[in-house]
């Protein structure tokens, strides 16, 4: 009784390897990728970022006619999940969901000499956020001329809070100090969430933060929002200025989520999904998602290549202007 | 008494969504779910809760997170099950659990455990939401109040309460605290940057997985220690009738304010974001072993030693919406993702949530019990069952618990690294049995470690270097006051039992 | 003869040495920095000279006591650390129903009692088990078998 019931057992384990393991090894069609397809999060699940892959994963199965599967791989600051990616076979079954991590940790880290721009492939970029100067009310500057002015009298007095060293938040942060030649004191912390309770509770006094969560506590008065951090006024916030108004032009600080490829993906593949990404906006989900902040655009690869490149060269002198050096 | 009749109308308004057929049966999906991954070890709130996340787009906001939040306090309620049948923690914040559990386990008390920490997680939770439902907007305030002066005092004070939990030998209990919060260091420093002791691997930049540290430590060293001692024991046959899962009159006297002050210092831990279950556990474990009139029963399956972590980790997890609702601000990762799944049904957590959007607000938290009162359901009958597993021969037993190690390690991070790090830890565990060092105390300075120096170097940030910012502030002043009381109290004791045992020790030469 | 507490004696003096070792490792290669802005050395330096303070005393108390380390058993150590070990190496290059058998039957060796049908009977639920629930059902992303050495 035990071992027939066992060798069924058995018989339906190896049935299953084959159907599940050995079957996806060859292309099956020429419509399709042959396969599943793993979008990599280099972050542990229920980060922003991980929300937002999980969220295209569903309509982006459909507009590929593969499963799209979000693959965790936290590790290393991104650089863990982006080697998986860039290493990975270039048949556009493994791709990677990035952000601006995916440079900055490059850049600062010159870890597995790698180039983010040229060794990983642009597919297109996904979804664009500017960010916002936000401040506790008892901090006596509503406008950046006046936090300037207020930190130039209090030399090293301010202190501004960021979600982690060389995070974005905190490389805006540098940026307006280096553009504004002001000195505040960089206090990181482990996560956005974490900062933003002691910017509320005052005892930081700026944030350069996404208005998504934040945007309540604005209007009650529990912060004020100075300035956001684009090249243009955002669409959501039309009424705020930006920090370039305030006599920085050229200030442009915004996150960005895009796919990548691995190490020399063809371009046919490049082009399947990009066409992909572009037929899963619909207005529905471009307007779930800009309740999150965010905007969902679908750029070209060749933009996306120009973007990274103009990214990448902003951070980069902004991190050798500012001495942001790890031991 | 308007305050009152507002909060039974809450009630109403709170029961009426959550007995709505829908969200029953999403909440009952979800504490299900949520046990499964508490007793499969490794895989944790966050492998479960990703998985239904998808689910989400197409359910109500409040299905959705009424969904969500059963996974997450479902796993606690698993948790503590394979720490009692086979010391193999399913959650950290149930290491502390394994510490008496598993003793009962073995001394042929597995179902009187089991049966006593659903009780116990009951409870926890049940005191927590209450708390929850009354004082939410004060607890705000609290939360607020915390800043890094004050959560540093406060870990001063958990520390200090924790660290006489090994009393056998001081000394190797204090070193156990130091090598965890050694282990905890390793990764990036997030002031600098800087690499720690991660010898150049990149999987190592966000530090040791701590489910790879608990299961090496507490499950795979007490493997190799069972594996011929566990063979030649014939296996501890336990009648499992509902009798033998009831507890004995004197477990119950045992058992009722270890329950209470666990859920009270579960509550408190809960409603501070960023510390949770884990610490609330050791320190009301820590509590119950320091006022205990026999602490030398604690460690070999005292009944106390289980009630008190059980109910404080199950109370801290439904404390813990209280910062993430009423601010919108997460503080866990689980946190994080519900927040997620509001705003994706265009909701934006915050203070006005409540005001805004009663039913799903006073929906979820009554949907908190109803989910409790599910997981008390599912998990009684599930007892007879497990404690069934215990009479699985120990050679065919423990070739499967290691493959659900390897594999819930592995989904983790999909990343062999962490397996690796479960063998380091198993050799170390096994090691630190032989030389008789304790320990709950690594992973509590696993835990521990890494906040008290987070917070200490931001606290010296904001005071500009000043010191004195520890005693000047007044929240945290408290905290290194009563800290100081407490070393002071166990030296006086010490004090006190060794001249007695002096004494004695000197009767016993002059008699001969 | 004085008695003396062998596992105070071992444990004290692994203390010791991992104590100075990252208390010397902190000091030197990484920046201990001022009171306001910590460096990442001085944390890990300061508990590093804690770690062998404490195995100094644990060595010093170790005399008079009669307390004994105890025996290790290397044959079940061996094979469930040496299980685990080869399940690392195969997870990520030939999947589960390679990964899952191996583990099985190298911990087993560890055993007294091995017996070929049950240990086949229980590879095969297992591999079983784990496709159902971590395949399945946590839809994680491991495959059953592939070729990648």
């Amino acid at each position: 009784m035990h071992v027939s019931i066992s060798r069924r057992i058995q018989a339906i384990c190896l049935a299953a390897g084959m159907a599940l393991g050995l079957g996806s090894a060859p292309a099956l069609s020429q419509a399709g990728l042959g396969g599943p397809v793993s979008l990599v999060v280099a972050y542990a699940p229920g980060g922003a970022t991980d929300l937002m892959a999980r969220t295209l994963s569903d309509p982006l199965s459909a507009a590929l006619g593969e499963t799209v599967l979000v693959e965790n791989r936290p590790g290393g600051g991104t650089i863990v999940g982006t080697l998986s990616v860039l290493n990975a076979a270039p048949d556009g079954r493994t791709l990677l969901y990035g952000t601006n991590a995916t440079l900055l940790n490059q850049i600062l880290r010159d870890y597995e000499n790698y180039d983010p721009v040229e060794d990983l492939t642009p597919v297109a970029v996904v979804a664009t956020q500017p960010l916002a100067v936000i401040a506790h009310p008892s901090l006596p500057a509503d406008t950046i001329e006046e936090l300037v002015a207020h930190a130039r009298a209090n030399p090293g007095a301010v202190n501004f809070a960021s979600s982690g060293n060389t995070s974005l938040q905190h490389i805006a942060g540098e940026m307006l100090g280096s553009v504004a030649e002001i000195d505040m004191l960089h206090i990181p912390y482990s996560g956005a969430g974490p900062a933003l309770i002691d910017l509320l509770a005052g005892r930081a006094d700026i944030m350069i933060t996404s208005l998504v969560g934040v945007r309540e506590h604005i209007e009650s008065g529990a912060l004020k929002l100075l300035a956001t951090t684009g090249p243009e006024r955002s669409p959501s916030d039309p009424d705020v200025p930006t920090v370039a108004e305030a006599g920085y032009p050229g200030f442009n600080a915004m996150s960005f989520q895009a796919v990548f490829g691995p190490r020399d993906l063809p371009d046919e593949i490049v082009a399947k999904l990009n066409e992909g990404l572009r037929e899963l906006v619909t207005d529905e989900l471009k307007a779930s998602i800009l309740q999150r902040g965010m905007v969902l655009e679908i750029s070209s690869p060749e933009e996306m290549r120009a973007y990274l490149t103009e990214q990448r060269e902003t951070f980069s002198r902004i991190i050798s202007e500012t001495g942001i050096v790890l031991q | 008494m308007d305050a009152a009749s507002v909060l039974l109308g809450n009630i109403a308004l709170g029961l009426g969504t959550a007995l709505q057929p829908e969200n029953l049966f999403y909440c009952a999906l979800g504490v299900f779910l949520g046990t499964l991954a508490g007793v499969i070890p490794g895989i944790g709130t966050l492998a479960a809760m990703s998985l239904l996340f998808p689910l989400t787009f197409h359910l109500g906001p409040t299905a959705a997170l009424v969904m969500l939040a059963g996974i997450y306090y479902g796993t606690t309620y698993g948790g503590s099950t394979t720490s009692i049948l086979l010391n193999l923690p399913g959650t950290p914040s149930a290491s502390v659990t394994a510490i008496d559990g598993y003793p009962m386990a073995q001394t042929g008390r597995a179902g009187v455990a089991l049966f006593m920490t659903t009780v116990a997680s009951f409870v926890g939770a049940s005191i927590g939401i209450m708390l929850m439902m009354i004082f939410s907007p004060a607890i705000v305030g609290i939360a607020l109040q915390f800043g890094s002066t004050e959560y540093f005092s406060l870990m001063v004070l958990g520390l200090v309460v924790a660290a006489t939990m090994s009393a056998d030998s001081p000394l190797k209990g204090l070193s156990a605290i130091v090598v965890g919060i050694l282990f905890g260091l390793v990764g990036l420093d997030i002031y600098t940057g800087a690499e720690r002791f991660t010898f150049g691997v990149p999987s190592l930049f966000d530090g040791i997985s701590i489910v790879a540290l608990a299961m090496g430590l507490f499950g795979i060293s007490e493997i190799i220690g069972s594996i011929r001692s566990g063979e030649s024991r014939v296996a501890a046959i336990e009648k499992v009738s509902m009798r033998s899962m009831l507890p004995s009159r004197d477990d119950v006297r045992r058992s009722r304010w270890p329950l209470l002050r666990g859920a009270g210092v579960g509550s408190f831990f809960g409603t501070l974001p960023g510390t949770g279950g884990t610490i609330a556990s050791f320190v009301s474990y820590a509590i119950e072993k320091r006022i205990s009139r026999e602490p030398e029963r604690f460690g070999k399956g005292a009944i106390e030693g289980i009630m008190a972590p059980e109910s404080s980790n199950n109370a801290a997890d439904q404390t813990a919406f209280i910062p993430t609702m009423a601010l919108g601000i997460p503080g866990t990762a689980s946190m994080a993702m519900m927040l997620g799944v509001l705003m994706i049904h265009g909701l934006s957590p915050g203070p006005s949530l409540l005001g805004n959007q009663p039913a799903l607000f006073w929906g979820l938290i009554m949907s908190f019990w109803i989910g409790n009162l599910l997981l008390l359901l599912i998990n009684i009958p599930m007892i007879g069952l497990w404690v069934r597993l215990l009479n699985t021969p120990y050679n065919y037993l423990y070739p499967a618990i290691l493959v659900f190690v390897c594999l819930g390690t592995y989904s983790v991070a999909n990343n062999t690294i962490d397996i690796w790090f479960v063998i380091l830890f198993g050799a170390i565990g096994y090691g630190a049995r032989l030389l008789s060092y304790p320990m709950p105390p690594i992973l509590l300075g696993f835990v521990l470690g890494p906040l008290i120096e987070e917070h200490f170097r931001r606290a010296m940030l904001y005071s500009r270097g000043d010191l004195t910012t520890f005693v000047t502030q007044p929240i945290s002043a408290t905290f290194l006051a009563l800290s100081a009381l407490v070393l002071m109290l166990s030296v006086a004791m010490w004090l006190i039992r060794t001249t007695r045992h002096a004494e004695k020790a000197d009767g016993g030469t002059a008699g001969q | 003869m004085r008695q003396v507490d062998s596992s105070s004696l071992i444990g004290g003096a692994i203390m010791i040495v991992a104590g100075a070792g990252v208390a010397i490792h902190a000091g030197t290669q990484l920046n201990l920095g001022t009171l306001q802005r910590m460096g990442p050395g001085l944390f890990p330096a300061v508990l590093g000279l804690m770690l062998a303070t404490l195995g100094l005393l644990t060595v010093a108390t170790a005399f008079g006591q009669a307390r004994r380390a105890g025996r290790p058993e290397y044959g079940p150590a061996l094979a469930v650390l040496g299980g685990l070990g080869v399940f690392a190496l195969t997870i990520d290059r030939f999947g589960l129903l390679v990964a899952i058998p191996l583990l099985v039957i190298i911990s087993s060796l560890a055993s007294r009692r091995r017996r070929l049908v049950p240990l086949v009977v229980l590879t095969a639920g297992l591999c079983l088990a784990a496709w159902g629930i971590f395949v399945l059902g946590f839809n994680l992303p491991v495959r059953l078998l592939k070729w990648d050495p």
